[in-house]
């Protein structure tokens, strides 16, 4: 009760300073925790369902389908809605914002590719190349990069081609293989705890997928197939290239860093040479589903006589009654090491309940694993028990979710071994122009903050609270407004943040407005999402106190072809007594 | 002194020409070579290649060769919006027994005809070893043979200036590039034939 009086008299705070405001490219994703990024392949994929595509045919659900975020149930309904099974999305809001968004007015031109070039100035220039193209059974991608301060003009590119023959599909070039729930190969991006988490840990891998992300040393490369086989669906991938990181006794560790700047990051490019072959099979069974993973892996590092081998093997499935949906995934490695990761579901109209529970060893290393787990350190191994509670009351919808977790050996120091985290929100659509959402979270887990002069410890329980108010003034004009109060739990001072956005549609042009005021208070730093290009989804943290001002200006030049432009501005001082950070970005988006 | 030589035709509806620059004087020298060639797709996308033989000679020193290449595609994204972004050396060439790295360049630009008589133009000259320079210009129309041109170059700081006159199927354009941070100006001149049958 107390929690809920305190998230009513911030709200009413916010309603009081509440002038103007925004949302991001898309809406659905301002839901998401901007301290835990998410794949870049999912707004690579949103880009273009939203160029190729105008409306939700069986193409471009099925691209919808390989979204990160989506839960098994809203899966189901993008196939039900295309085979004509579904005609009204209500019952899935997200599903609903999103298709409403990607494809407002109609369009009538066939579209084979889409591009993209990026130029975004921070403390350097980035150049990134994004390219899809369709040619008759044909699908081509690339990528390519070229850091700040890198001398190569293409530092990092990847490229895949995929087709289709009889009842096989083939993936050339960089593609990635998600199977099970990802204790043998996954995304590059981890499931962390948060709001809405169990829906992502519970859906299981869709196979081979081509690789759109930009992390440099993830994607396999080489051949990925699918193929009926038996009663059930093969997928097999072969892959052979070099990769940035580290060779340690029992694992390898990947670099997710990709910056080929100084001496030694430019020596360690490429500098492990990687070999590995993996084989999911999959298959119907009674009321669930049941697959088998079997891979293998050699590592051997440049300039050192280190070599690595790893074999590993998971058997994962699900299993469905009546409204409880059981899953669960077990692997192992011929390196002793072991993990699991089961839990349930159970749905009845409004009310949803879910429970995961993990253990994955130290220094459990398997191909391309990244299960869901609190801690980004392997070393220590964690396990853990997260539950979710969806409900609604009245008109408002309730989510609680609570994470208790446990390393499974013990660090000296200042690391505790034991952590837990617990979530409420609260939102209400009052009416089609206004929305309010109160979230609030309370973390306890040692953690470490890495600084300009040193990385600092905290074990601290930390409280964040979050109110959100958007209101659509009318098709046009739309706007948000965000509060953040931020604490330890050790008397410290809170730190608080605002943050004011607004959409603006005049005719071609579409403007947007993003402003910040933090006041921050010791390690309590609060993040924002940015003010974001179509295709990014960065978020800022602020460390001091300051403002920040972003804009963000788009041109339509035809009914296929974008430019825009942002620039944003931060002062790191309350009284704006410095001299600002200026930062720019130019994005071009064109189809063919 | 440079100079630069460029003969290019139709070919069964590709582009091909062929590409001669030099640069230096009598002790130092480089010498360009380029094959080009280029294709449009449905009017609306124009992709070129050139594959570029790179030759320096320096007096007493001898001599060194280096094969190099240019992508670039230029974009209609409208009735008055165009684009276009290149790649030079996106290869990776080196040259000499030092293996000296050849520049990298990556350009990108829009080009706006707000009307038959206007053309502007903004662009982004990125070496991958120097800070990005960016550059506008503009071109107005003043008669039908006889356009002016005006610019701005910042990094390094270079306003320009021009103008170019339309006889018949000749075109000759001129121009000076007045250096601000080092004092001098330098000029340059051009003259091309288009015949299309």
């Amino acid at each position: 009760m107390r929690i809920l009086a305190l998230s009513l008299i911030r709200l009413g705070l916010v309603t009081l300073i509440f002038h103007n405001v925004s949302f991001g490219q898309y809406d659905v994703y301002d839901a998401f925790d901007p301290e835990n990024p998410l794949p870049e392949s999912d707004l690579i994929l949103l880009n273009n369902a939203k160029a190729f595509h105008h409306s939700l045919t069986p193409e471009s659900a099925l691209l919808l389908s390989q979204l990160s975020f989506l839960s098994h149930e809203e899966n189901h309904a993008l196939e039900q809605t295309f085979q004509g099974d579904l005609h009204n999305l209500d019952q899935y809001p997200r599903l609903n914002m999103l298709l409403n968004e990607l494809w407002t007015g109609r369009r009538d031109i066939n579209i084979h590719g889409s591009f993209i070039h990026r130029i975004n100035r921070t403390d350097g220039i980035q150049h990134k190349w994004f390219g899809d193209f369709q040619f008759d059974q044909f699908r081509i991608g690339i990528l390519g990069e070229r850091d700040p301060g890198e001398l190569d003009i293409l530092d990092h590119y990847s490229i895949f081609l995929k087709t289709k023959f009889k009842d096989y599909d083939y993936t050339i070039g960089n593609f990635q293989m998600l199977v099970g729930h990802g204790l043998v190969s996954w995304r590059s991006m981890p499931v962390k705890s948060d709001f809405g988490t169990t829906n992502s840990i519970l859906r299981r891998g869709r196979g081979i997928q081509p690789f759109r992300s930009g992390h440099e040393s993830w994607a396999y490369r080489g051949l990925g197939w699918e193929q009926p086989m038996g009663h059930g669906q093969l997928s097999t991938g072969i892959s052979h290239r070099k990769i940035d990181g580290s060779i340690e006794n029992n694992h390898v560790n990947i670099s997710n860093v990709g910056l080929h700047v100084s001496e030694n990051q430019i020596k360690n490019h490429n500098n492990i040479l990687e070999t590995i072959g993996v084989a999911d099979w999959e298959t119907i069974i009674p009321n669930g589903i049941a697959g088998f993973v079997v891979g293998g892996g050699a590592w051997r590092q440049d300039h050192t006589d280190r070599y690595f081998t790893n074999l590993t093997s998971s058997v994962y499935g699900n299993y469905t009654i009546s409204n409880l949906t059981l899953f669960s995934e077990l692997a192992f490695t011929s390196q002793n090491k072991n993990a699991i990761i089961m839990g349930g579901k159970m749905k009845h109209d409004s009310f949803y309940y879910g429970i995961v529970f993990r253990e994955i060893d130290n220094n459990y290393f398997a191909l391309r694993d990244n299960a869901f787990r609190n801690w980004n350190n392997k070393e220590l191994g964690e396990t853990g028990v997260l539950q979710e509670l969806r409900f609604r009351y009245d008109k408002i919808n309730i989510n609680v979710y609570s994470d208790i977790f446990r390393r499974l050996a013990k660090l000296k120091g200042e690391f505790k071994r034991d952590g837990n985290e617990t979530g409420i929100s609260l939102d209400q659509k009052f009416n089609s122009k206004l929305w309010i959402q109160t979230k609030l979270k309370i973390q306890e887990a040692s953690s470490e903050n890495y600084g300009y002069n040193d990385n600092n410890f905290s074990s601290s329980p930390i409280s964040t609270i979050k109110t959100t108010i958007k209101w659509k003034h009318n098709i046009n004009n739309s706007f948000q407004c965000q509060l953040q109060e931020k604490h330890s739990q050790n008397d410290s001072p809170s730190s608080w943040g605002i943050q004011l956005r607004s959409k603006h549609y005049l005719g071609p042009w579409t403007v947007k407005w993003y402003w910040v005021t933090t006041k921050i208070e010791g390690l309590s730093w609060i993040y924002y999402w940015d003010v974001n290009l179509p295709g990014e989804m960065k978020s800022k943290v602020f460390t001091r106190h300051g403002h920040y001002l972003g804009n963000i200006l788009s041109y339509q030049t035809s009914p296929s072809t974008e430019i825009h432009f942002r620039i944003s501005t931060a002062w790191r001082a309350w009284n704006f007594d410095e001299i600002p950070v200026v930062r720019g970005a130019l994005q071009i988006n064109v189809s063919i | 002194m440079e100079s630069l030589f460029v003969v290019g035709g139709n070919f069964r509806n590709l582009g091909l020409g062929l590409g001669l620059s030099r640069f230096g004087n009598s002790s130092y020298q480089e010498t360009q070579i380029s094959i080009l060639g280029a294709k449009s797709y449905k009017e609306l996308v124009r992709l070129g290649i050139s594959l570029n033989m790179y030759q320096l000679s320096i007096s007493h020193y001898g001599q060194a060769q280096a094969i190099g290449s240019k992508v670039s595609v230029r974009y209609a994204m409208g009735t008055h919006v165009e684009t276009m972004i290149s790649l030079l050396n996106v290869n990776r060439p080196v040259i000499g027994q030092s293996k000296e790295k050849l520049p990298q360049i990556i350009s990108a630009g829009i080009l706006v005809r707000p009307n038959d008589k206007i053309i502007g133009q903004t662009s982004f000259v990125q070496d991958t070893e120097f800070p990005i320079s960016v550059r506008f210009g503009m071109i107005y129309r003043l008669l039908d043979q006889i356009d002016i041109a005006v610019g701005k170059v910042q990094q390094p700081n270079i306003f320009t200036t021009g103008g170019c006159i339309n006889w018949k199927e000749f075109r000759i354009e001129f121009s000076c590039l007045s250096y601000a941070n080092f004092g001098f100006i330098t000029y340059q001149t051009g003259i091309s034939y288009t015949h299309i049958p």
